[in-house]
């Protein structure tokens, strides 16, 4: 604090002696996880694009705050009747970093790109239904699909689709070359990566001068950090159990947004007691989701089925299961169980999985089961809980956005095998009127909760903590990104 | 009597009776979470406080007490159960044998130990028993080397070329007269390797690879507690004194025992 | 010096880095988690994550890739990162600006705390200083390292604010700023290691004390500061200097708990991350490292012994 009071001191003493002094034009972000490389196209890993996305690489189209399609490297377009035909009109002016010009040459060569047989590009399937890409002139692309496919130009803006040059794609990953307003500097492995203003931007130039994201991943040392200023702010802050005392500060902003995280107790469905459906209401009637919630941070809300509550065609089903000690046991002891009967939850590294196995497991406990929990990396949770099903019971944070389809694949991890929910969602998918699409989605949404494969928990927060001045962050996180080329600072 | 002795034995025995009482008795169930009074300062009714999730600090704590002391039991019990047999056979054999035990210590030096711990718990899952494994295979080395050095001056001696003389089978010798004279050794030794040990779980278990929740251990208690460093630092304060009083009994109890079963030593001090 | 006894020794040394790197690569190999889900995450088709494991050379038959990887490092190449894509000797060195200093700091600190304690006590046997001394390099040695970097964080960062109580910005950000994120892991790293060898040094001056030379040379009228200083003290300084050679190894390998604790970008945080990311290159690289520079360490401990006496050397 005492750092503070000096330097508010110091600006006095500047603001009394000269010219006021130029607005602030740098930006330092925290972000938890160091990402593995930089390039979107060769990775799953949400770090990756949380560094990249809008500000080094873009794609034909860009996804906005409020998570709605926008114009990116394709200033329009336009959407045959049947669907299938999708004419982009391409910026003139647009250029890779390293003076590359951007034509539909580049277009063909990416998505190409991520379909070949040696692609490793973690959505390959977003690029599956294309069947060719064509260019009239290098001005248009002409991008035709083998079916429609409704959240093409969705897919089309996420990271996975940016756009790269055949000269620099394969050194994209230490060395990233995209078309975005910032400029790859330089990566500080295991510290931060630097990005500067790109002087020859094709669109409008961003306020910001450079932009430096710091990889901190203790929540203790992201709130000190924080605290002495070393950093402007987290978009994803690590450290909840300190906003009490920073939404006391005028100095900072506390900024509680939502994610696109469904983060459940994912359960085994072919594995006993998980087979029978009294044990898995018992499971939801003995976790108190508003006491989980507070235990972990106090943000987030309560979720009665596989859907953000805040996201169009929700339907409110927190209350179908709610904490009744007595009737889990009855639904136990219904089913056979006999008190004393251990359960293994597979708990992934991320705090929401650590910590609140340790809150489900004591929860648990007064209903007489025993949780015993068994922590995994990512690597082992992968291999053994998604790859293998090798598991009772995980906690883990659905991230994706629209994945109702999760349950209606024929194999997936959790062995949720519904024929009725399968037709159910064959006929959303299908449905073309957006009325009859929203109530199948409430329809979809209560099937899961009459079922319940799992037990839904919470909606994770988005929890942004940045300084008071800074405008132009984003609220919600529809997709994993920082996009920082509309942040500025107030004068 | 000397001064050590006093103070380690009482202070080693005082945690162990902390260890034995939790067993049956814990102000509250250790693992009971209370969310609505979460990181509460010391008081009346928790003497220690709470953490995080509401639970009794002390009731945790004494928890603790009994969790390391197991790992660093088993893995003192790992150590010398397989060091010393290999370290006196090493010792009375000589040649092959001798150079294999110890080119394998060697290797089993130079290896980091806690980053191989790191790979033990990564390959067969974090844990109590991975934790005793990965600390006792340390010890095996260790004890190994101190029994074959103590065996081999023990060996010089009369009375060992007496028995040998008498013809005696060669593990006859080592267990009656040459064990019974290195036992002071040992037995310092196994002062000092629990010490180690309890060092070492509450290390692996800062890191989140020792003791799993919800068994409460003191090095997860240390890395919680520096989450909440801002608003509850008295957290971070307690386990770390059960640690370094269990370490320092043992120590104290270690070189008392020097100074008793060793005079030798006894001119050093 | 016998000559033999050295390439025998040698020889030892150099096959037990061998097997070391043996262990290391098994190890890694049956490590469970393929490094190229991990990777391209949830979303991944088949065919994606076999082209990356073609990518990262996963596809070829493991003594294949161990030789491969046996033969780069004899000439000197580490490799390159699966999850990085960069030269694995980059890596190594950023991360050992870092911690080779840090370990430097924390030997230098703890000799320079340890050699006076050690010899005051020695002077002032059962004396009120040596009591407390000793006193106080017992609680030393019982404190785990990592506690004392929190208590020492409780103090000076949230405290007093007066050093950070994490991160590392850098050399580039300065010398004074990026030494002052050290000081504080230097200290938690010194104060326990300050404790043994401050025993070790009191005990090692003790002996030499009682020895005929130091008598001889107290006969002779030499004062008892001479006589302790340049007597007792020097020849005491050969075991005090091994132990100090040993406490550098453990801390080159050993600082990964206070990098936890510091949040500092060192080795050890390298390694621990590396086995989570499946990174197996770097692991087995960083094993091979340290366990090469414990056993060069072991190597100069035994000279240093037989310089001090040769018996050893013939005993073995």
């Amino acid at each position: 604090m005492a750092k503070h009071i000096g330097a508010s001191a110091f600006a006095i003493l500047l603001a009394l002696t000269g010219p006021a002094l130029a607005a602030k034009d740098t930006l330092s972000l925290g972000m938890v996880l160091e990402p593995p490389h930089l390039d979107p196209t060769a990775g799953a890993a949400a770090a990756i694009r949380e560094v990249v996305y809008a500000n080094i690489f873009e794609g034909l189209t860009r996804i906005d705050a409020k998570g709605e399609v926008q114009p990116g490297l394709a200033e329009s377009w336009t959407v045959s009747p049947d669907g299938l035909t999708y004419t982009f009109k391409l910026r003139a002016n647009a250029a890779f970093h390293d003076g590359t010009k951007f034509d539909c040459g580049i277009v063909k060569f990416s998505y190409e790109r991520a379909v070949a047989a040696d692609s490793v590009n973690a959505q390959k399937g977003f690029f599956e239904p294309i069947v060719s890409t064509a260019c009239p002139d290098p001005a248009t692309a002409v991008v035709t699909l083998k079916r429609p496919t409704g959240l093409f130009l969705f897919n089309m803006g996420m990271g996975d689709a940016a756009m790269v040059a055949p000269n620099t794609a394969a050194t994209n990953k230490a060395n990233p070359v995209g078309t975005g307003p910032f400029v790859f500097k330089r990566w500080v492995k295991g510290d931060r990566v630097e990005l500067e203003r790109n002087a020859s931007y094709w669109g409008k130039a961003p306020a910001l001068r450079a932009v430096t994201f710091r990889f901190i991943a203790d929540p203790s040392a992201a709130a000190a950090a924080v605290f002495a200023g070393d950093i402007d702010g987290f978009a994803n802050f690590p450290a909840p159990e300190t906003l009490d005392r920073l939404r006391g500060d005028k100095n900072f902003a506390v900024v509680i947004g939502t994610t696109e995280g469904k983060t459940i107790l994912a359960l085994n469905n072919t594995r006993k007691p998980f087979t029978d459906i009294r044990v898995r209401r018992a499971l939801a009637h003995a976790i108190d989701r508003k006491m989980l919630i507070e235990a972990l941070s106090g943000y987030g809300a309560p979720i009665g089925s596989h859907f953000i509550p805040t996201d169009p065609g929700a339907v409110d089903l927190v209350g179908v299961y709610p904490p009744d000690l007595a009737k889990a046991k009855a639904l136990l002891a219904e089913a056979g169980i006999a008190p004393g009967t251990e359960i293994t939850i597979k708990l992934p590294p991320p705090g929401y999985a650590r910590r609140g196995g340790e809150v489900i497991a004591a929860m648990l406990e007064q209903v007489g089961l025993r949780a015993k929990l068994v922590p995994v990396e990512w690597a082992q949770w992968l291999d053994q809980v998604f790859k293998n099903s090798d598991f009772d019971a995980t906690i883990i944070s659905h991230v994706e956005p629209h994945d109702l389809d999760i349950y209606a694949r024929d194999k997936y991890y959790f062995n949720y095998n519904s024929d009725a929910y399968r037709s159910l969602y064959k006929s959303y998918v299908e449905a073309t009127d957006p009325a009859k699409q929203l109530d199948l989605v409430g329809q979809l949404q209560r099937k899961l909760t009459d079922d319940l494969p799992n037990v839904f928990l919470y909606a994770l927060p988005k929890i942004g903590v940045w300084n008071a001045k800074l405008k132009g962050m984003w609220t919600n996180s529809p997709i994993a990104a920082n996009d920082v080329t509309g942040v500025s600072w107030a004068e | 009597m000397n001064r050590n002795l006093v103070i380690g034995g009482t202070v080693s025995l005082l945690v162990l009776a902390v260890a034995l009482v939790s067993l049956v008795w814990t102000p509250y169930p250790p693992t009971r979470i209370d969310i609505l009074h979460k990181l509460a300062a010391p008081s009346a009714q928790h003497v220690l406080g709470t953490d995080p999730f509401g639970r009794d600090v002390a009731s945790m704590i004494m928890e603790g007490t009994r969790n390391t002391l197991g790992v660093a039991i088993v893995a003192v019990l790992l150590g010398a159960g397989l060091g010393v047999p290999l370290g006196a056979l090493a010792a009375a054999r000589g040649g092959w044998f001798d150079a294999l035990v110890m080119r394998t210590a060697d290797l089993a030096f130079a290896f980091p130990a806690l980053l191989t711990a790191v790979m033990i718990t990564a390959i067969a899952g974090p844990g109590a028993v991975n934790a005793m494994i990965a600390i006792g295979i340390f010890n095996i080395p260790v004890f190994a080397r101190v029994t074959r050095g103590a065996a081999l001056s023990v060996q010089a001696r009369d009375f060992v070329t007496a028995a040998r003389a008498t013809g005696r089978s060669e593990a006859a010798i080592v267990w009656l007269h040459v064990l019974p004279n290195i036992a002071p050794v040992l037995i310092v030794q196994v002062t000092i390797q629990f010490a180690l040990g309890i060092i070492a779980d509450a290390g692996l278990s800062y890191v989140g690879l020792g003791t799993q929740p919800p068994a409460p251990s003191w090095g997860r208690m240390l890395n919680d507690a520096q989450t909440f460093i801002y608003r509850a630092p008295l957290l971070a304060v307690f386990p770390g004194l059960a640690i370094m009083l269990s370490v320092l009994g043992l120590n104290l109890l270690g070189d008392g025992l020097r100074d008793l079963l060793d005079p030798r030593l006894e001119s050093r001090r | 010096m016998n000559s033999a006894f050295l390439v025998r020794r040698l020889a030892g040394l150099l096959a037990t880095l061998f097997a070391a790197s043996v262990v290391v690569f098994t190890v890694m190999s049956v490590l469970p988690g393929d490094p190229a889900s991990l990777m391209l995450g949830t979303g991944a088709r088949e065919d994606t994550l076999a082209a990356m494991r073609h990518q990262m050379g996963l596809d070829r038959p493991a003594v294949w890739r161990y030789f491969g990887w046996i033969g780069g490092l004899l000439v000197g190449r580490l490799g390159t990162s699966y999850t990085y894509d960069v030269p694995v000797a980059e890596l190594v060195a950023a991360r050992a600006v870092v911690s080779l200093p840090l370990a430097v700091l924390a030997i230098l600190l703890s000799t320079a705390i340890a050699l006076p304690v050690g010899v005051t006590a020695a002077r002032f046997r059962g004396r009120v200083a040596d009591t407390l001394l000793m006193g106080a390099a017992q609680a030393g040695v019982a404190m785990p390292n990592f506690w004392l970097g929190l208590l020492l964080i409780l103090l000076f960062s949230v405290g007093l604010g007066w050093l950070p109580a994490s991160g590392f910005p850098g050399w580039e950000a300065g010398v004074w700023p990026a030494l002052r994120t050290l000081i504080l892991p230097a200290v938690a790293l010194a104060l326990p290691q300050a404790a043994i060898l401050a025993r070790v040094t009191r005990s090692a001056v003790l002996e030499t004390l009682g020895q005929d030379y130091v008598r001889t040379a107290r006969a002779k009228g030499v004062s008892e500061r001479v006589a302790l200083w340049r007597h007792a003290v020097r020849n005491a300084l050969i075991p005090v200097v091994t132990i100090i050679g040993l406490q550098f190894s453990f801390l080159m390998a050993g600082t990964v708990i206070i990098e936890n604790v510091f949040t500092l970008p060192g080795l050890g945080r390298l390694m621990f991350q590396s086995i989570a990311q499946r990174d197996l290159i770097v692991v087995q690289d960083l094993v091979v490292l340290l366990a090469g520079s414990v056993i060069v360490v072991n190597f100069l401990v035994d000279l240093a012994y037989m310089a001090l006496d040769p018996r050893i050397a013939a005993g073995r």
